[in-house]
């Protein structure tokens, strides 16, 4: 009856506890994106106080998506594909509680000094020092865990997934060590120990890499295990998941300066930040095929089954994000697109589209087995539908109300008279980009009402699943 | 003693790269084939036409991006205007949920482009070529006069509407009429130049050669639509029930009862797979590459026709009707989708419609909030911003509301020229013994001077300091 | 830019070029090698949790993709130019051929676009500036740059604000000349009042004495009695700028003090301030920022804001 209990082997203690983090801290984010979202479009919404003001609540909305509901996920998943697909039990399971307790922490951290205007004013790692070495201390402890429990396995080989998922954990480490090197002033206080032009370029290395690394890498090992599983087809190609695996870390790491096209920079640098972004795309479209094409022979499920349904939109969205992204690293584009809404929306398209959706697949599809069902066997198959409805209109809207405002701002921006004075003050640009935001806040909404009803049917499953458990008990 | 046998486990070496292998299509005609032919060379034909279409005295469509004004025959819209171009994106999006869900993957067998050009190379192909089985035999036989050729001949047709692709699309946002006679005296600029090349070696390169593999490997809309399938979706499918019999399908005899042999209405001629654009086997079942074109539809019913069987072996049809069931048309989902198509579409009509081609933008000086006036009155500093978005010249009459007591320099009529913009600051000032605020939320509104309809109202504010 | 020492710009090289050539190793590698199981058919013979590996072979067109985004940031380098290596790509600045660099494509659109608009700023410099003022579209072109460069301290109608002097009321500091206008645009001006003018020991009864006076000079409220003491400490401190009649000098763009039109207002506060600590105004030049012909067309605005009513 209950697979969970198939593998008494196996810690699924922090498994569970990740897997409803991952729910609730989405809720949480995702709340705070639509919040400011909405302050866009109806500036008074920050009630003129200065903790709901844009400006802090931003960094807590990109830190309570990425690292809280991703992060979530991804240690929920890792510890449970790297002990399925070792036959073992985790390395630790003191370093596994400690994580979860470490993270969680952090998060709430998070929440409480962000609000507060405790900042280290770099982008995705805003948090301050002491925070920072919290993080620092937690994420060796699951790198320890992971390849610990890599070493003890007992498959000859090392699956795909974990190859992913160990590339990804030792690259945030040093990218989040690097990036957050600073001199302490007072408790809350701290200087980044760069300066300058250097300091932007470190940034971005780090701010580049969270998404190749912590947002794709990562979810990249979500992909293979939980595509196949769901399809029950075999992984398309080996061949080309060692090819787009190693092509992809090693390229990745490049991309950050094309975050600085026409800055201080030095030419070459963005030079060689801009060809290896694109050169980036094929590795990219590698792990989209073989997720594709795992999927062939398993197409007709489609119609029926909408876990699966997430996980084949999510591959078309970082697909399409994949090949918006070196588009617009290309410099002629960056010139059009930088600083307006198309770089939100092309994140979006990745981090709504791509992250969340596999996410969302990987959750209904792990839940039940965390509470003794069989794989994906949620409390209602129509909740999810509804939830896949629902995520995908809200990220339809998202994107196509920011692709057009960032191109219309890129125009607004650039016009210029015959007489060679500016056309259009930025003011102008603002109130034309207000139906976009109002869009964009409807589509930001939708996405958040489907993670509700994903929030209720975990809570039926797991309370179901608690009824059934004593009723075979009694 | 026997010898222990031996097996050679040397691995053959080979490429592993795996090459395409060209699907050559067969030529089917019927039905489905027949409204393909129609939307597929129409939808192409549009595209080149509507180009060289004029309206008054400019191109009827028209990018005009150094500009920023997009002529859409009688209308021009300015940056301003591009929520309306995310209104177009996210009823297009919902146009192909809606259809999807309703019929499979329509836009992807009778509309998208892909298909469409893929379409006329393979006619091109067709026509200087032959046959498919003259193709094949061409494939395998060594470089002849002939061979090259037509080869030759087909490349160059394919280069030449590739390149008349790439104009007619460069010509879109840069008039088609001038633009043309500069290339032909090798006077484009270096955008436009390398835009043709850009789209021409693109055409060329996805119609000519990538074909199926756009659709199979890159294109995300594919997938979409595949999502939205339900089982009352009408798939092109292979009857299975009827097709296979006890003893499965296969090559009827001479007399000899295909029934009593135990094998279905499928007599295995493998036509639709011979006339299938993607290579698959429809029979298979629902797959990922099938693009809905229902040219095995056309191809299995020709041989159904001349068995003397009934039509419909392979049809559009839904996986509940396929298990015996019926299909339910009016399913929720569709009806939703429908209503929210229908009503996106009516906003954009209604907002198309009201939309005045004028706009006012007023921007306050930010620099002073106020001044004081030696007449002991406080003075307020706007920006006008007017815009023509019209196709004629037009007079407005400019208007204050909300205050009392009014002085302004602000001048009564403004006279603008077709899609031109003016913008003057100007003055507000009032005796703040008129005034009971700080801050009074004051109109400014534009009337038609030849219609005398309101066609712009703004609000602004007017800010003394009362003590 | 400073060049690269000798390691680093090898450094940069050899990580950017192995980067591209590792790529390239391990498409060619993949290629070659076989790893599906004989026995297993086509699988790679491992078995992860249920989930088997096909081991099919590298869509062609990818790999091709693949290469072709090599070729092309290679071409891409050699175009742009690596660390100290200039790429073969040159751009046009101050009529020669230089390496593309960001900083020459700036310069080379700031002189394209310069030469796009300069006929339209030669055939209006033509004209003298009392004349152009009634050539509208020479005026609606002098606000826009008046309106994208002056108006942050002017405002945009030009009215001034404490500290920035009114630009149309025909009161002029350094002179309301077509060609004072020019110079005032072109060089910038500085305009200083001495703390306490000439007479540093101006005593705070002193000081009070002079605001009596001066307010008194455009027959503001003042106190007679104080102001005719003034009178006296005026002509020792203030006339060698102010003039004896105290109307100003344009040549040292000291106010008329009798027109009413105050630049740091007129009330007893701001005269005794402006008294006990001087004040420093300062217009800068535009000279470098602008064509000669466009601060012609500029100035022809700001003539034109006294001498006629505004264009609209």
């Amino acid at each position: 009856m209950s697979t969970a209990f198939d593998h008494p082997v196996y810690n699924y203690k922090v498994v569970r506890q990740f897997a409803i983090m991952t729910v609730v801290w989405g809720i949480v984010g995702m709340s705070l994106g639509v919040l400011i979202a909405a302050q866009l479009a109806w500036p008074a919404l920050n009630f003129d106080t200065p903790w709901f003001s844009f400006g802090r609540l931003r960094p807590l909305h990109t830190n309570a998506v990425i690292f809280a509901f991703g992060g979530s996920a991804l240690f929920s998943t890792s510890y449970y594909i790297v002990q399925r697909t070792c036959q073992t039990r985790l390395f630790s399971d003191t370093l596994a509680s400690f994580t979860f307790w470490g993270w969680n922490l952090v998060i709430v951290l998070a929440v409480i000094t962000l609000p507060m205007g405790l900042t280290s004013t770099k982008e995705y790692a805003e948090l301050e020092w002491p925070i920072d070495i919290l993080i620092a201390i937690v994420w060796v402890a699951y790198c320890v865990n992971f390849i610990g429990t890599i070493m003890n396995r007992k498959e000859p080989h090392i699956y795909v997934a974990n190859w992913f998922f160990a590339g990804f954990m030792i690259m945030i480490a040093i990218l989040h060590i690097g990036n957050n090197l600073a001199i302490p002033v007072t408790l809350t206080k701290s200087y980044s120990i760069y300066a300058g032009t250097v300091d932007a370029m470190v940034q971005w290395w780090y701010g580049h890499n969270a998404v190749g690394f912590f947002l794709t890498a990562g979810f990249l090992g979500i992909m293979y295990y939980f595509v196949p599983k769901q399809a029950e087809r075999p992984v398309y190609s080996y061949r080309l998941s060692i090819v787009h695996f190693w092509a992809l870390i090693s390229l990745y790491v490049w991309a950050g300066a094309h975050h600085l096209h026409y800055s201080a920079l030095p030419d070459w640098a963005q030079t060689a930040g801009m060809v290896m972004s694109l050169v980036l795309l094929a590795p990219s479209w590698g792990g989209m095929i073989n997720g594709m094409m795992t999927l062939s022979g398993a197409w007709h499920k489609l119609r029926t089954d909408p876990i699966l349904r997430f996980l084949v939109v999510s591959l078309s969205f970082y697909g399409m994000s994949t090949f918006e992204g070196p588009m617009m690293s290309i410099k002629t584009v960056n010139a059009l697109s930088h600083n307006t809404d198309w770089t939100i929306g092309h994140v979006h398209s990745g981090a709504l589209g791509w992250v969340a959706m596999v996410t969302i697949g990987a959750m209904y599809h792990l839940i039940p087995i965390m509470f003794g069902r069989k794989q994906g066997e949620m409390y209602s198959t129509k909740l999810i539908n509804t939830h896949f409805w629902l995520a995908t209109i809200g990220t339809v809207l998202y994107i196509a109300a920011l692709w057009v405002n960032g191109i219309m701002q890129g125009l607004m921006w650039r016009a210029v008279n015959a007489d060679g004075t500016l056309t259009y003050s930025f003011i102008e640009s603002v109130e034309a980009s207000h139906p976009g935001y109002v869009v964009r806040t409807i589509g930001g909404a939708l996405f958040l009402i489907g993670m509700f009803i994903m929030a209720y049917n975990v809570y039926r499953t797991v309370s179901d699943s608690k009824k059934a458990v004593a009723a075979a008990q009694a | 003693m026997s010898k222990i046998p031996v097996k050679n486990v040397t691995p053959e070496e080979k490429s592993l790269y795996v090459p395409r292998e060209k699907i050559q299509v067969r030529e089917i005609h019927g039905f489905f084939q027949k409204i393909r032919s129609y939307s597929l060379w129409g939808l192409m034909a549009l595209f080149f036409a509507t180009s060289w279409l004029s309206w008054s005295d400019r191109q009827a469509v028209l990018f005009d991006l150094p500009a920023r004004q997009f002529h859409i025959f009688g209308i021009t819209f300015w940056p301003q205007d591009f929520f309306l171009l995310s209104g177009l994106l996210i009823i297009a999006a919902y146009g192909l949920f809606t259809i999807t869900n309703l019929a499979g993957r329509v836009w992807c067998g009778y509309t998208c482009p892909q298909s469409s050009w893929s379409f006329v190379f393979m006619w091109i192909e067709e026509k200087t070529e032959g046959t498919r089985n003259k193709r094949m035999k061409m494939d395998s036989a060594p470089m002849s006069l002939e061979k090259f050729l037509r080869r030759g001949a087909k490349h160059v047709l394919w280069l030449l509407l590739a390149l008349a692709t790439g104009i007619t699309f460069v010509g879109y946002f840069s008039p088609v009429r001038e633009l043309v006679p500069n290339l032909l005296t090798f006077n484009l600029n270096s955008w436009e130049a390398f835009w043709i090349g850009f789209f021409a070696l693109a055409t060329y390169m996805n119609a000519g050669w990538l074909r199926e593999q756009v659709c199979i490997h890159m294109c995300p809309y594919a997938r979409f639509q595949s999502v939205m399938f339900d089982q009352d979706t009408l798939i092109v499918s292979y009857d299975e029930k009827r097709g296979e019999g006890e003893k499965g399908r296969g090559a009827r005899k001479k007399g000899v009862d295909p029934q009593a042999e135990g094998l279905g209405d499928c007599i295995d001629c493998s036509l639709c797979v011979q006339v299938c654009p993607t290579g698959i086997d429809i029979r298979d079942g629902l797959q990922y590459q099938c693009i809905g074109c229902a040219l095995c539809i056309d191809a299995c019913d020709s041989i159904m026709d001349k068995m003397g069987y009934e039509p419909g072996l392979v049809r559009y049809t839904t996986e509940h009707e396929l298990e015996g069931g019926t299909t339910h048309f009016f399913r929720p989902r569709l009806v939703g989708y429908a209503l929210v198509l229908g009503l996106m579409i009516s906003g954009l009509i209604y907002s198309m419609a009201t939309r005045t081609a004028f706009e006012l933008d007023i921007i306050r000086d930010r620099g002073a909030l106020y001044q004081l006036t030696p007449n002991d009155t406080v003075q307020n500093t706007y920006t006008l911003k007017l815009m023509n978005m019209s196709q004629g010249e037009l007079s407005y009459h400019l208007k204050i509301e909300g205050l009392d007591g009014v002085i302004t320099d602000m001048p009564e009529t403004v006279k603008l020229q077709s899609n031109k913009m003016r913008s003057f600051p100007i003055n507000i000032e009032m005796n703040p013994e008129n005034l009971s605020e700080s801050k009074t939320n004051i109109e400014f509104v534009v009337t038609e001077a030849a219609t005398n309809t309101e066609i712009a109202r703004e609000e602004s504010r007017f800010i003394a300091p009362i003590n | 830019m400073s060049a690269l020492s000798t390691f680093w710009n090898f450094w940069v090289f050899a990580i950017v070029f192995g980067t591209l050539i590792a790529c390239g190793l391990l498409i060619q590698y993949s290629s070659k090698t076989q790893v599906h199981n004989e026995e297993t058919d086509e699988t790679t013979g491992h078995e992860y949790d249920g989930i088997k590996e096909l081991d099919n072979p590298l869509p062609r067109w990818w790999v091709m993709m693949f290469w072709a985004t090599i070729v092309f940031a290679v071409g891409y380098i050699a175009a742009y130019g690596l660390g100290n290596m200039n790429g073969f790509l040159t751009v046009e600045v101050d009529g020669k051929q230089v390496p593309w660099s960001q900083t020459a494509q700036w310069e080379n659109e700031v002189e394209q676009f310069d030469m796009k608009v300069a006929p339209l700023f030669a055939e209006y410099a033509a004209t003298p500036i009392a004349e152009l003022i009634d050539n509208e579209a020479a005026l609606q072109t002098g606000q826009r740059i008046f309106a994208s460069n002056c108006s942050v301290c002017h405002g945009s109608t030009a009215k001034g604000s404490q500290g920035f002097p009114n630009l149309t009321d025909n009161d002029w500091l350094y002179g309301g000349t077509p060609a004072d206008i020019v110079k005032t645009i072109t060089d910038g001006r500085h305009g200083m009042m001495p703390a306490k003018g000439l007479m540093p020991s101006m005593t705070d009864e002193q000081i009070d004495q002079t605001v009596q006076y001066v307010r008194s000079l455009s027959d503001l409220k003042h106190d007679a009695t104080q102001a005719e003491a003034g009178a006296g400490i005026f002509a020792q401190a203030c006339t060698a700028c102010h003039g004896a009649d105290a109307k100003g000098m344009h040549i040292t763009g000291a106010p008329n003090l009798t027109d009413k039109v105050w630049l740091y207002g007129g009330s007893t506060k701001q005269i005794e301030f402006t008294i006990r600590h001087g004040r420093n105004g300062q217009m800068p030049a535009q000279g470098d920022r602008f064509s000669k012909e466009q601060i012609h067309v500029l100035a022809a605005y700001v003539y034109s804001l006294s001498h006629k009513a505004v264009a609209k």
